[in-house]
């Protein structure tokens, strides 16, 4: 078999694995390549994340839902865990920008967050993660001190959007040309376009499919 | 795995998996109405359960966090997941206890999930004044972790109302006046049954005086009347598998 052959098995495994959210199979083969002396970040992009964008069709499709993306997501994490050490940085752009990513004070419901942080960090963005219940002046000093190209909020209950909205006024007012993310339960589309902010997620579930369109979008960048 | 080639039954093969890891009680349920959002198409509760202690009754000082128990629990839902895999039914597992930095996004939803209302669903029990889940003869010392899947099994009988009587043993033994005294009923949810708040407020002393903030007089108060009506203990278990 031909060194090229097989290591695209290899990634067809990886992504299969996390298709059908098999952790065993996605660690066998992430251990494989490794040994095997394949790239890493190719096995991330190629076979991961190429995984976890069919799981986003199959989400929109109504075929998966939650627990089946979380445990895709779980599969997809085991062969990052393995694979992310041995990404060779030297010679390839190390990073494509920065996210502050959080969750905004008074709201600790962050699996969707946490997703979204995994996929740009899977995409190779630097990722500073504030964490739940983040008041929403940090996330303006975090990204003024980062200098950060995306900030991404989530909040899941009604009386912690005004907030969003006071991050969002204040973001753009320091710097406009930050691109800001919401996502989280009570936020419509609407109501982001009054908030001004550049994206958002319907809910929960939205947050989940978006998140994975945004990694599909990346991995082409 | 300890996976079975024949094509035996759904339930043989489960029970046979489950005791093979170690677990005391198993049932299927209806959780359908005690699922979160998302897990609708998941609609059957496989409850397991572990006896803890040796000594009947369960031992005198409660652990919330047995590690050999976990391990059996953890096992035996990796075992009958990997066999509804097999077989091509969805599932997924609800662990007892998880870490949050080791499963990064199932473990999430592991707090979303009563394993007591499956179990109350699957008919291995009911919720006491304690809040706890009371088997009927292993009273409140079982440790339990839930698979929710769409395969079809035999679906238990619910309890739909606490069977304490007039035991009020747990609230009598509460430092913190916690437990309402009031009966379960499935209707009403777990909610007033035990004031969290008080609950917490008193761990805070509980911690001061022993360095630990499991409490647990709830548990061993609940434990002592099933200690005292039967004998029943993790050895020479009679394991009852007849509503299943």
């Amino acid at each position: 078999m031909g060194s090229d052959e097989r290591k695209q098995e290899l990634f067809g495994k990886m992504k299969e694995g996390v298709i059908e959210y098999d952790e065993d199979q996605v660690v066998e083969a992430a251990n494989a390549l490794v040994d095997e002396g394949f790239d890493a970040y190719e096995g991330i992009m190629d076979g991961l994340a190429a995984g976890m964008e069919v799981v986003g069709e199959l989400f929109d499709s109504q075929e998966y839902f939650v627990p089946e993306v979380l445990m895709c997501a779980d599969a997809l994490y085991a062969g990052l865990d393995i694979l992310r050490p041995r990404v060779d940085m030297t010679g390839r752009e190390a990073v494509k920008g920065e996210v502050v990513i959080g969750v905004v004070e008074g709201d600790v419901h962050d699996i969707g967050k946490n997703l979204v942080k995994m996929m740009f960090e899977v995409a190779g963005f630097t990722v500073h993660d504030l964490g739940a219940d983040v008041p929403i002046d940090e996330f303006v000093e975090k990204q003024i001190n980062t200098n950060s190209d995306i900030v991404a909020l989530s909040a899941m209950m009604t009386t912690t959007m005004m907030g969003m909205k006071k991050a969002i006024v204040k973001l753009k007012e320091k710097n406009p040309d930050v691109m800001i993310m919401l996502g989280g339960a009570p936020v419509t589309g609407e109501i982001a376009d009054m908030f001004g902010a550049d994206g958002y997620s319907e809910n929960a579930s939205n947050a989940v499919s978006e998140a994975i369109k945004m990694v599909a979008a990346l991995r082409k960048m | 795995m300890a996976l079975v080639d024949r094509r035996t039954g759904l339930v043989e093969t489960i029970e046979e998996l489950a005791l093979d890891c170690g677990v005391d009680v198993l049932g299927f349920g209806d959780v359908s109405e005690a699922l979160p959002p998302g897990f609708a198409h998941l609609p059957v509760g496989v409850s397991v359960g572990v006896a803890l202690g040796q000594s009947p009754g369960g031992p005198a000082r409660y652990d919330h966090r047995d590690a050999q128990i976990q391990s059996i629990l953890d096992e035996a839902l990796r075992e009958i997941a990997a066999f509804l895999r097999l077989r091509a039914y969805r599932y997924f597992c609800c662990p007892a206890e998880c870490d949050p930095m080791e499963s990064p996004f199932t473990a999430r939803m592991a707090h979303r999930f009563s394993h007591k209302a499956a179990a109350t669903c699957a008919g291995l029990g009911w919720v006491g004044r304690n809040g706890l889940l009371i088997h009927p003869e292993l009273g409140p010392y079982v440790s339990w972790a839930t698979v929710v899947t769409n395969a079809p099994l035999p679906l238990g009988d619910p309890w739909i109302e606490g069977q304490c009587g007039s035991c009020t043993a747990c609230a009598e033994a509460c430092p913190a006046g916690a437990i309402s005294g009031r009966v379960w009923r499935r209707s009403h949810g777990m909610r007033r049954l035990v004031d969290a708040d008080r609950c917490r407020g008193s761990l805070d002393v509980v911690e001061r005086e022993t360095g630990s903030r499991v409490c647990g007089r709830c548990v061993v108060a609940c434990a002592s009347v099933y200690r005292e009506k039967s004998a029943v203990g993790r050895t020479g278990l009679e394991l009852d598998w007849s509503n299943l």
